[in-house]
């Protein structure tokens, strides 16, 4: 970019003095800090003041909330639904995660061996899919499961299973998790099938047609030229299934209504959406979230250290 | 370029990230809304609850009334009310005049300090002549803030011809409705696979309660400021037998817990596929028309727990009040008055076929037998407990996940003491 712009402009005016230069620039950036500092900055700061503080719907309607320290994290850490939820959390969107970027970068590879017209059909396909609301989707995989029609329950009856016709996936919670993980693996493989296929579609032919030429498999290709070229791009969109599906709370709350085992499906946002808004307990709730946000740089810190650690580089 | 690229790549996911972990934490924006020097009222009515007709007979006669002001109604839809009036309510700025909210939401935000009291208007509004289950749940240390605007009450709606066939009277007690669905169940007499004697969804936590009422048990108690949950009370555990009884041998819609599906017993009920359900008057309009034609549908109220007594339903519906942020009290209170007014209570029997919140007006009902088992409901009724907390064990599906664990066959005293504990906790807080 700065080189093509160079080549092109041969310096006629350069910036009259540098500070000048720097208070433009400050100036430009101005409209874009202040979205993000009105948009994000203000409504976290809220947060971090609200978990010090008692607020429940008293202060809500104007009572003065009371600074208390760390009570509110500590009735949290200490609290065992807490901990349960935590390990629900994990261990789904693990599941939901590694489900989604396998299952979307095997779905890209494929797309690079099939005949054009079908790779643009498939993608046409997934771009549908993906931008389907959730709520849309949600309602279909309601009616795939529902105990009186749903086709999966019948379909498994008709292949001898018992007691597949009319049940109640929704009822269990190791089957409500089913339900919940295809759904999400669902609506979260086409992003990965675009990203993976975007970058395999970079690739320098020659290198894997010689290793072809080397005598190297489709698996082997795989493993060892394609993967390493796009390894930034699935680090990509691993650490973002993984931060989207820890924070996934429609799928779930929506298939909690219709469940009636609601305390043992809890997530960490169902749970953190149960104390602040339906609870109305809004400092322990944000006690809640500030510790899921902690969670969540855990899980992409060697993501962000690897970002920075580039940054230094260049 | 391949390190150019990495380094897009990282770029551009550090600020995904970064924006994902940020949103994942922000709290849901408040609705907004202005306020304005300009004498317009707004009234937040809830989806399906009050009927065109209604609506536009309010908004033309309080203009008519008050020349230069007007009143602007938004519909507000049920999911997540409770959330949207913590914020909306909280500020001058942004809060409705006048809200309706559901029954059993209306202690919350009694309680809190969000509501004008309704004391002084008591008497003007109906007085003694109001739904007293409503009055409770409206009410906050025996001050009224939110008034009884509407009510339902379940009554049950049976199969004439497969009474007739299997054998079975119209049951007067409890124990003679159990029976009554288990010879039902039993006969089948329509040959349906899935042949349920009386269709109770087990997630349908509202119905059930009526059992738990008439038994004389209760969600909660509250004892000098302090509140118990009272689901391991011998009354409520008598009634939980029953209903445990109920659902194995009567009823094959224990398993149902999908609350859409719960909502529309009819469904079964055309299909052949139960002989019974506990449903409201207005379900009627649903039922084929056929099977009203053919003499084949008949009404009763819920049974008594001993011969010749009284049943108990919860009645579902809403309390309206003025919010204690308004700046427009004074008119507010005039346009209350309007909607405590017999053209306006009428149309909710007319156009809705609810209860009007003042009883005096039920008559508009009618007099056949599903408008007077409908209006006695309704009389009868109990409510959730007027508890502050409440919308927090609604909001954590306390009962529904208990009347589910009850309907798939678990132990009632152990289910009863774990949801009592967090009754008590939850209430509480």
């Amino acid at each position: 970019m700065t080189a093509i712009l160079r080549r092109d402009r041969p310096r006629v005016t350069a910036p009259r003095s540098p500070r000048a230069g720097r208070r433009l620039a400050y100036l430009l950036i101005l409209p874009a800090l202040c979205v993000v500092a009105v948009g994000l900055g203000y409504p976290l700061a809220r947060q971090v003041v609200m978990s010090f503080q008692e607020f429940g719907l008293q202060q809500q309607f104007g009572q003065a909330p009371v600074f208390i320290g760390l009570a509110n994290y500590l009735t949290v850490l200490t609290d065992t639904t807490f901990w349960e939820v935590l390990g629900r959390s994990l261990a789904f969107c693990f599941a939901c995660a590694a489900a989604t970027v396998v299952v979307g970068t095997a779905g890209a590879m494929l797309l690079t061996q099939v005949s054009r017209p079908i790779a643009v059909g498939v993608q046409i396909i997934m771009l549908v899919a993906w931008a389907m609301p959730v709520l849309s989707s949600l309602q279909v995989f309601q009616w795939l499961f529902d105990p009186r029609s749903g086709v999966i329950g019948w379909t498994l009856g008709q292949l001898g299973l018992d007691g597949m016709v009319g049940y109640n996936w929704l009822s269990d919670p190791l089957t409500f998790f089913i339900v919940a993980g295809l759904l999400i693996t669902w609506m979260g493989v086409p992003l990965v099938v675009f990203l993976v296929y975007a970058s395999v579609t970079q690739l320098d032919e020659s290198m894997i047609e010689a290793a072809q030429l080397d005598g190297a498999g489709g698996w082997k290709r795989f493993r060892h030229i394609v993967a390493p070229s796009i390894a930034p791009v699935l680090l990509l969109v691993s650490l973002l299934q993984v931060i989207w599906d820890l924070r996934v709370f429609t799928q779930i709350y929506i298939l909690q209504q219709n469940s009636g085992i609601s305390e043992q499906t809890n997530v960490l946002g169902t749970f953190v959406y149960q104390i602040g808004l339906s609870g109305g307990n809004y400092g322990l709730a944000s006690a809640a979230a500030m510790i899921m946000l902690a969670v969540s740089l855990l899980l992409c810190w060697r993501y962000i250290t690897a970002l920075l650690r580039q940054g230094d580089d260049l | 370029m391949a390190r150019i690229a990495r380094r897009t790549v990282l770029g551009w996911g550090g600020a995904v990230t970064l924006v994902a972990l940020l949103a994942g934490c922000s709290p849901s924006a408040s609705s907004g809304g202005g306020g304005s020097d300009t004498a317009d009222l707004r009234v937040w009515l809830m989806n399906n609850s009050v009927s065109e007709p209604a609506r536009d007979w309010l908004k033309s006669t309080f203009e008519e009334e008050h020349p230069g002001s007007t009143l602007t109604i938004e519909i507000q839809q049920w999911d997540g009310i409770v959330s949207k009036l913590q914020t909306s309510l909280a500020s001058a700025e942004s809060t409705p005049d006048i809200i309706e909210f559901g029954n059993t939401q209306a202690p919350t935000f009694a309680s809190v300090g969000a509501l004008l009291s309704l004391e002084d208007m008591k008497e003007q509004l109906g007085g003694d002549s109001l739904t007293q289950s409503l009055v409770d749940l409206g009410s906050s240390d025996g001050t009224m803030y939110a008034a009884p605007f509407y009510a339902g009450s379940r009554l049950f709606f049976y199969r004439k011809d497969m009474f007739q066939a299997a054998g079975v009277a119209v049951p007067t007690t409890i124990d003679e409705l159990t029976a009554a669905a288990a010879k039902l169940q039993a006969a089948n007499p329509s040959g349906n696979a899935n042949f349920s004697g009386l269709y109770l969804p087990g997630i349908s936590w509202q119905s059930a309660l009526a059992w738990q009422f008439t038994n004389g048990g209760r969600i909660a108690t509250e004892d000098g400021g302090t509140w118990k949950g009272s689901l391991s009370s011998p009354e409520s555990q008598k009634a939980l037998s029953q209903l445990q009884e109920l659902w194995q041998t009567g009823s094959t819609a224990g398993g149902v817990t999908d609350g859409v599906v719960a909502e529309q017993p009819w469904v079964p009920f055309n299909a052949d596929e139960t002989a019974m359900f506990f449903g409201f008057n207005w379900h009627l309009d649903n039922i084929d028309p056929a099977l009203i034609a053919a003499d084949k549908v008949g009404f009763f109220a819920f049974p008594g727990a001993e011969a010749g007594g009284t049943g108990h339903p919860f009645a579902g519906g809403s309390n309206i009040a003025i919010s204690a942020k308004s700046q427009k009290q004074d008119l507010a209170k005039e346009a209350l008055a309007l909607i405590f007014s017999k053209p306006f209570q009428d149309y909710f029997a007319t156009e809705g076929g609810w209860v009007a919140g003042n009883l005096d007006y039920a008559a508009a009902l009618g007099s056949d037998e599903l408008a007077t088992l409908t209006t006695d409901a309704v009389r009868n009724s109990v409510g959730t407990p007027a508890a502050q907390n409440w919308a927090l064990v609604e909001g954590a599906r306390v009962i529904d996940d208990f009347y589910v664990a009850v309907a798939a066959g678990g132990d009632v005293t152990a289910l009863a003491a774990a949801a009592d504990e967090r009754l008590t906790s939850l209430l509480n807080e």
